[in-house]
């Protein structure tokens, strides 16, 4: 049951990635990079980190994908990418380098012995997860918060009219 | 419930993810469209986030290093694509195009 819903949201995330990287035109593509990353979020709440998923779709689906269709709009004149294509040799080069280092990165995942172990997630994570925000990610949890700030009042003042 | 979804090997998530890495190089690769390769960059630092919750969740669910270290991908990717597309806004300004083959003022 898992692995058929698995398998169906891989699925749907693999396509939708495809279709963000080849679809001729940009905004078609921003859409397609919404239902990639909404089954990115999906994949997080089969992993039993529900709170991720719900970060996910907050933050990617809901400020990222808004961010980048206002660029394209604003940039409104090239969003017909279909000119803006590198030529086909220099494509098919890089497809073919693509499936080669997927080759080698699904290689080394089946075979490598990773260290599982068949535990259950704990039902307190996210209590924990504030917990450990609060507490041992403390500092990281406060540089996060800098370098947010830090680059949304450089995003502003680049972006400003001159 | 956490038996059904505790089922699906860990291997298969690493397999999904590095499709969805070697999906994004490619976009990176050969797009032109400034804001096309930024979506490519997207979905690059997805593909790893799935192998950091993926590892998390098989390999030390009681520890959160994995958790947290994906949280600050997500801050850190906001961060970027902020940056990034108010940089390409700024050079539409100045050049009318987010084509990258137009945009060569320190190629010297």
């Amino acid at each position: 049951m898992a692995k058929a819903i698995f398998i169906l949201v891989s699925l749907v995330t693999l396509v939708s990635a495809i279709g963000v990287v080849a679809l001729p035109k940009v905004l078609h593509a921003a859409l397609a990079l919404v239902f990639a990353l909404i089954g990115v979020g999906a994949l997080y709440a089969l992993l039993g980190a529900g709170y991720l998923a719900v970060v996910q779709v907050m933050i990617y689906v809901g400020a990222i994908s808004v961010l980048i269709i206002l660029a394209i709009m604003v940039s409104q004149r090239s969003m017909e990418d279909s000119q803006l294509q590198a030529f086909v040799p220099h494509r098919a080069v890089t497809a073919v380098v693509a499936g080669l280092l997927f080759v080698v990165l699904a290689g080394v995942s089946i075979g490598a012995a990773w260290p599982v172990v068949e535990t259950a997630v704990p039902p307190d994570t996210i209590a924990r997860l504030g917990e450990a925000f609060a507490g041992r990610y403390l500092l990281p949890f406060e540089v996060a918060s800098v370098v947010l700030l830090v680059s949304l009042v450089g995003a502003v003042y680049v972006a400003r009219e001159p | 419930m956490e038996d059904v979804v505790g089922s699906v090997p860990l291997t298969w998530y690493l397999v999904v993810a590095a499709a969805l890495f070697c999906i994004g190089l490619y976009g990176v690769l050969t797009r032109r469209n400034a804001v096309s390769i930024l979506m490519g960059v997207e979905l690059i630092l997805n593909a790893a986030n799935i192998n950091l919750v993926a590892f998390w969740r098989h390999v030390g669910p009681e520890q959160l290093d994995g958790v947290v270290f994906a949280l600050i991908v997500i801050t850190v990717a906001a961060c970027e694509a902020a940056v990034g597309l108010a940089l390409i806004i700024g050079v539409f300004r100045s050049r009318r195009s987010v084509d990258l083959s137009d945009i060569d003022l320190l190629q010297g």
